[in-house]
């Protein structure tokens, strides 16, 4: 079960002197219930690989499959929409309804929901996305707050009961109750056993949330695999023009010093818990 | 869905060429010469000429002629209603009748005449729009509209708002593309239907789009007044256009194609 792609290239106005290779021999799998992180500079192809995987944009080649389901033609990428939920980069520029419950109910509608069943939707989404129904559903979207605007949107995508979700650095410009809040929702969806495919920056976020981590740079992905393993490949994290974390950093230093320490942990309080072992060992 | 596989008619088309690198004044002089030289030549053989000599600045130019050409498609509806009421509705020596149409020879020489014309204008103006750089076009213009100040016409001004508007042209095809696809993901379809419901169907794509324009276009006002902006007077341009002999050489060439052209024979 997953989005499965296979050597799936991009060229934008091939045959042109404006001929750019956006995006070329991309192996990579979303599987159902994981977070799998995309980091990459900016520039790298992370949103078009969205948009390709999201059934938004067709690849120039290479092959593509859903739950082991080839996808071809416009058949395949309209299976591939109605399977993926995509959130864009700025998502509360997609609200245009005159109010919140209109604008979640714009997805479920297109697809033939009405009654009961699109108002239980509306609502389920809503408060999926962290936005009381009672008091947000009626407010205009554009009344809302910017962290309020985003969950509106990230609702009308939930509304819409997506098998996978491909989101583009959801939360840039959120403040930390935002991010958590934001953070809590991914984790909700992940236990529900919806793969989600989360563009970041932000290595936080990578080691709080993914179960597994790939690396774009220059339209390939070099780097993929256990989020442990990725983070430890300081050396190839610095060649695709990314730093590596700050706690991969410093464990790698300390290795360098002659201490025995792994190349990555799961968390800050269990790197403090070994350097602080390591300290009192040194009787100091 | 945008297709990433061809490249939009006019859409500017960058290459080595000596007609791309040629002053854009002298390109919009020309062009402009062009398709009024074919509108004053009598002579199908005169309009003939100038229309082999733009598909002779297409080779020079170095364009793909298949997309050049594919222009005419825009205006193939037109030009083919020009052709049949030249056909049908021209005085002359009757060479085919059927009821109250009939058809001449100096209907059937018109209809050719002014749908070369028509032809040549759009190819001359393609030509035009895919070897200039938009913002060097309307550098040209701003140079030719010059003289326009000294009847106080915001020459610098208009030059700069078209500018600025041609600059985040490409910002927002790329946004109002992505705000189409993300609404398509939510299962809009921009595609079909009747006038009323396709206008109702770009809501969700139109209403996004406007915000993100006046959010831009006010943010762009701050940083301009913020850095000192205040209008067009004294102004000077950080890549100056210059006017060499090559574009002199450009008049020239078409001054003598066209005066060829309104002096052959009828």
């Amino acid at each position: 079960m997953g989005i499965l792609l296979r050597d799936v290239a991009l060229t934008y106005l091939p045959g042109t002197p404006m001929s750019r290779e956006v995006l070329s021999c991309i192996d990579l799998e979303l599987e159902a219930g994981e977070i799998l992180c995309l980091v990459g500079r900016t520039g790298a192809g992370k949103s078009t690989l969205v948009h390709i995987m999201g059934g938004l944009l067709p690849a120039t080649c290479g092959e593509m499959a859903l739950d082991g389901k080839s996808l071809d033609g416009r058949g395949g990428m309209r299976a591939l929409r109605s399977a993926v939920g995509v959130l864009m980069q700025s998502p509360e520029r997609q609200l245009f309804a005159e109010t919140v419950e209109k604008d979640v109910a714009f997805g479920p509608r297109n697809r033939g929901v009405r009654g009961e069943d699109l108002a239980a939707a509306v609502r389920g989404a809503l408060a999926s996305a962290g936005l009381d129904p009672e008091e947000y559903a009626f407010r205009p979207p554009f009344s809302l707050s910017g962290g309020e605007m985003r969950r509106a949107a990230l609702a009308g995508v939930l509304a819409m009961r997506p098998r996978y979700l491909l989101m583009d650095e959801p939360s840039s410009g959120l403040d930390l109750p935002g991010r958590r809040l934001l953070y809590g929702i991914l984790e909700k969806q992940r236990e529900q056993g919806v793969g989600i495919l989360l563009v970041t920056h932000d290595w936080d976020e990578v080691e709080l949330l993914a179960d597994r981590v790939a690396v774009l740079s220059q339209g390939r992905i070099p780097l993929q695999g256990e989020k442990e393993a990725v983070l430890a490949a300081a050396g190839e994290l610095e060649a695709a023009g990314l730093r590596p974390p700050a706690m991969v950093a410093v464990l790698a230093e300390l290795r360098r010093r002659g201490l025995v320490f792994p190349a990555c942990l799961p968390s800050p309080a269990e790197a403090a818990r070994l350097i602080d072992g390591a300290l009192k060992g040194a009787g100091r | 869905m945008r297709d990433l596989n061809r490249i939009s008619i006019g859409q500017h088309y960058p290459m080595d060429s000596p007609v791309h690198s040629l002053d854009a004044r002298a390109k919009i002089v020309c062009a402009l010469a062009l398709i009024i030289g074919a509108f004053v030549a009598d002579s199908a053989a005169g309009v003939l000429l100038l229309f082999l000599f733009a598909l002779l600045v297409i080779y020079a130019a170095k364009l793909p002629p298949l997309q050049v050409l594919s222009a005419l498609r825009t205006v193939l509806v037109l030009l083919l209603i020009t052709a049949l009421a030249q056909f049908l509705f021209s005085p002359g020596r009757v060479l085919w009748e059927w009821g109250p149409f009939t058809i001449t020879n100096t209907g059937v020489q018109n209809g050719i005449l002014y749908s070369l014309r028509l032809a040549m204008a759009v190819i001359v103006m393609c030509v035009l729009a895919m070897t200039t750089n938009p913002v060097e076009l309307l550098v040209g213009l701003e140079g030719l509209m010059s003289p326009l100040r000294l009847l106080r016409f915001p020459v610098q001004e208009t030059a700069m708002i078209l500018t600025t508007a041609l600059r985040f042209l490409p910002a927002m095809l790329s946004r109002s593309g992505e705000i189409a696809r993300v609404q398509e993901a939510r299962g809009a379809d921009f595609s079909g239907g009747r006038l009323l419901r396709r206008a109702r169907s770009l809501l969700p794509l139109f209403v996004p789009l406007f915000g993100v324009c006046f959010r831009d276009a006010e943010e762009l006002g701050t940083a301009l007044a913020s850095r000192g902006y205040r209008g067009g007077k004294g102004r000077t341009r950080y890549r100056a256009a210059r006017f060499g002999a090559a574009d002199l050489l450009a008049l020239v060439v078409v001054a003598a194609a066209i005066a060829l052209a309104v002096w052959l024979p009828v």
